[in-house]
């Protein structure tokens, strides 16, 4: 039997969701006549240059990683809001790698610099005055979607992270890996949904709970980022910890902000709270 | 406790029969004692410290190496085939011995200091091999199981035992159906079947597994078998239980050989492969050294050859799983020893290498080994 890695698994999974996003966001306007072709191309042009843009860091600073800029090229291209123009897109992405690479690796800080960089390429986008998840179809308002639509991908959400149900796939699908970190959107997941479901009652607004528990960028990142081999603790009371304090995050934070950008927060906070705690792995000083 | 199947390669079968290389043309004998050049050796006699295998003339000196790589003076002695023996004749009876009659027979120090309590309840018996590739437990238990129920039965008396456990691997059917036919006979001889865990056959795991809290004596079937040679003929074993296995031949084959063989010389002789793209570990995948075998014999504590191919395996950085910790038996920290280079309580099972997604190679950076 050959066995695959945890990394080529991952990258599988995110072509899985790259095709969707593609016809999604390119193909389908396109169909009904609401973007051009060159669109259409776009759209795919993100990650094909997200990856390339890796591979050339890999080959420059010899990065014999297994989790490498490469995969992190392709990892960072799926949670970009569509608004983001791809020179300011490839420029960030070009400092990101290098922040990480002169000043993260250099110090051995196991700073999530993909949540970190998301959240910084919105401020930049806000800034710009040109911050929006929808693309062209869904700005129409022509179609009405429901909830069933929400959850195979009639949503505004990232580039390539609209479908839950293949998000989902993809988790139960990483789940037989046994060097993929399970339990921490599981846990985090778990905490979340009861919130909502405590928010909800409060509020006394179900359709508050049904429009967010299947949120796909909360989904998305739960399972891509937050369990990032890398940037998350490797103990089982760590882990838990670490889940509880990111689920029991999301929800203020995306009242507080959006629910676009709460889910990051979270991880960012939880993983900063850790990091400074010292209860990450790379932290060796610390038993 | 917590312990982990290891994945097992199907393709990989047992041999059934035990093949024997019991005429070497010469054999090393470890030198402890003062060395008399030209002496003639009998079978059994000891000599140099140690004991010899065969009888012969010494011919020369040299330095052997064994299965702990260590290089140790030994002298070769070429082998007459008289196989001339010396020492008293062998006991017709061993069940009613005395305590004090076995100790007097035993001439290994291990089995002297094992033996040294006065009495025990339960004599725990470990028929299973630790390594998933060699099988010296499984075919001693084949070949010699009414020496070692006998065996049993003389510790129990002597001891005033009330029972033993011998405990065997529920994949092992042929062995299960070896001890249908004897342990009727046996009435406190308990044979208890045992998930395939790696190490659990190990003293400490296997008592907590069987809930043994009394007073015992634990034994593995080829200590058991070496104390039966001692106590019944009144002398060392000469010969002893060898595995060779690997995907070099996806066998996995018994040996018995002379204590003292020269383990290239068996390998010559029963393979014609040229071992030049193979990786040959002694004494198991999992706790093994990876060594050459040019001047490898087989002692005491030899247990046999993995021979596999070589594979370029690329080392990455850590990926920070935590596997290796979640799997190490004994709740060491193998992440900090790789990352800080530290020493770590270990017991060099292997688990750590063998589950990291980054193919490092913990368990040198556990001994306290340097960067490769």
């Amino acid at each position: 039997m050959i066995k695959v890695s945890l990394v080529r698994k991952l990258e599988g999974v995110l072509l899985v969701l790259m095709l969707f996003g593609w016809y999604k966001n390119g193909i389908l306007p396109y169909i009904h006549g609401y973007h051009s072709f060159s669109q259409v191309v776009l759209v795919f042009l993100y990650p094909i240059l997200g990856m390339g843009l890796g591979k050339l860091f890999d080959v420059v600073f010899k990065n014999k990683k297994m989790f490498n800029y490469f995969f992190y090229g392709m990892l960072f291209s799926l949670f970009i809001p569509l608004s983001t123009p791809l020179w300011f897109y490839l420029l960030f992405l070009t400092g990101l790698f290098l922040f990480h690479f002169f000043v993260l690796e250099k110090k051995d800080l196991d700073l999530n610099f993909m949540i970190l960089g998301k959240l910084l390429l919105v401020l930049g986008l806000i800034l710009m005055e040109n911050y929006y998840y929808s693309n062209a179809l869904e700005m129409s308002n022509r179609f009405v979607y429901s909830f069933v639509d929400g959850l195979v991908g009639h949503q505004t959400s990232g580039l390539f992270i609209s479908n839950v149900l293949l998000v989902f796939g993809s988790f139960i699908f990483l789940s037989f890996d046994a060097y993929y970190k399970k339990e921490i959107p599981i846990y985090s997941y778990g905490l979340y949904f009861v919130s909502l479901i405590g928010y909800a009652i409060y509020k006394s607004d179900m359709t508050f709970f049904l429009e967010y528990f299947c949120n796909s960028q909360v989904v998305a990142a739960l399972v891509f980022l937050a369990p990032l081999s890398l940037f998350s603790p490797y103990s089982s009371k760590r882990k838990s910890l670490y889940s509880f304090l990111i689920g029991g995050l999301i929800l203020p934070l995306s009242i507080k902000f959006t629910f676009h950008e709460g889910v990051y927060l979270a991880i960012l906070i939880s993983n900063l709270c850790l990091l400074f705690l010292g209860f990450f792995g790379s932290n060796f000083k610390r038993t | 406790m917590k312990l982990v199947s290891i994945d097992k390669n199907d393709s990989m079968h047992f041999c059934k029969e035990i093949k024997s290389y019991l005429s070497p043309e010469v054999v090393c004998l470890p030198i402890l004692d003062k060395l008399d050049k030209k002496k003639h050796i009998k079978k059994a006699e000891q000599a140099f410290g140690s004991y010899a295998s065969v009888s012969g003339s010494v011919i020369g000196v040299l330095k052997s190496q064994d299965c702990s790589g260590k290089k140790i003076p030994c002298v070769m002695l070429k082998n007459d085939f008289q196989e001339k023996t010396v020492g008293s004749a062998s006991r017709k009876k061993i069940v009613g011995l005395s305590k004090e009659e076995i100790s007097s027979s035993l001439f290994t120090t291990f089995l002297k200091e094992k033996l040294s309590l006065s009495s025990f309840k339960t004599l725990v018996v470990s028929g299973i091999d630790l390594d998933p590739l060699m099988a010296n437990e499984t075919f001693i238990q084949k070949e010699y199981l009414q020496c070692l129920l006998e065996t049993i039965d003389m510790l129990l008396k002597a001891y005033s035992g009330e029972r033993a456990i011998i405990a065997i691997s529920n994949r092992s059917s042929e062995v299960i159906s070896v001890y249908h036919n004897f342990l009727g006979t046996y009435k406190n001889i308990v044979l208890k079947m045992i998930p395939d865990l790696y190490l659990i056959g190990e003293e400490s795991f296997l008592t907590k597994y069987l809930h043994v809290r009394e007073s015992y004596l634990y034994l593995k079937t080829s200590e058991l078998y070496t104390l039966y040679y001692q106590v019944k003929k009144r002398r060392m074993p000469s010969e002893k239980l060898i595995t060779i296995s690997g995907d070099f031949n996806f066998k996995i084959q018994v040996f018995l050989v002379k204590l003292g063989t020269k383990v290239m010389d068996l390998v010559k002789t029963f393979y014609q492969t040229s071992l030049d793209d193979y990786d040959i570990y002694v004494n198991g995948i999992m706790q093994g050294k990876k060594m050459p075998i040019e001047d490898l014999i087989v002692t005491e504590d030899f247990l046999g050859l993995v021979i596999m191919k070589k594979q370029e395996k690329k080392i990455y950085e850590c990926i920070k799983c935590g596997k290796c910790n979640a799997v190490c038996p004994i709740h060491s920290k193998p992440i900090l020893a790789y990352k800080q280079r530290k020493k770590v309580p270990c017991i060099e099972c292997g688990l750590c290498s063998y589950v990291c997604p980054a193919f490092i190679p913990l368990r040198k950076y556990l001994s306290g080994d340097e960067d490769e």
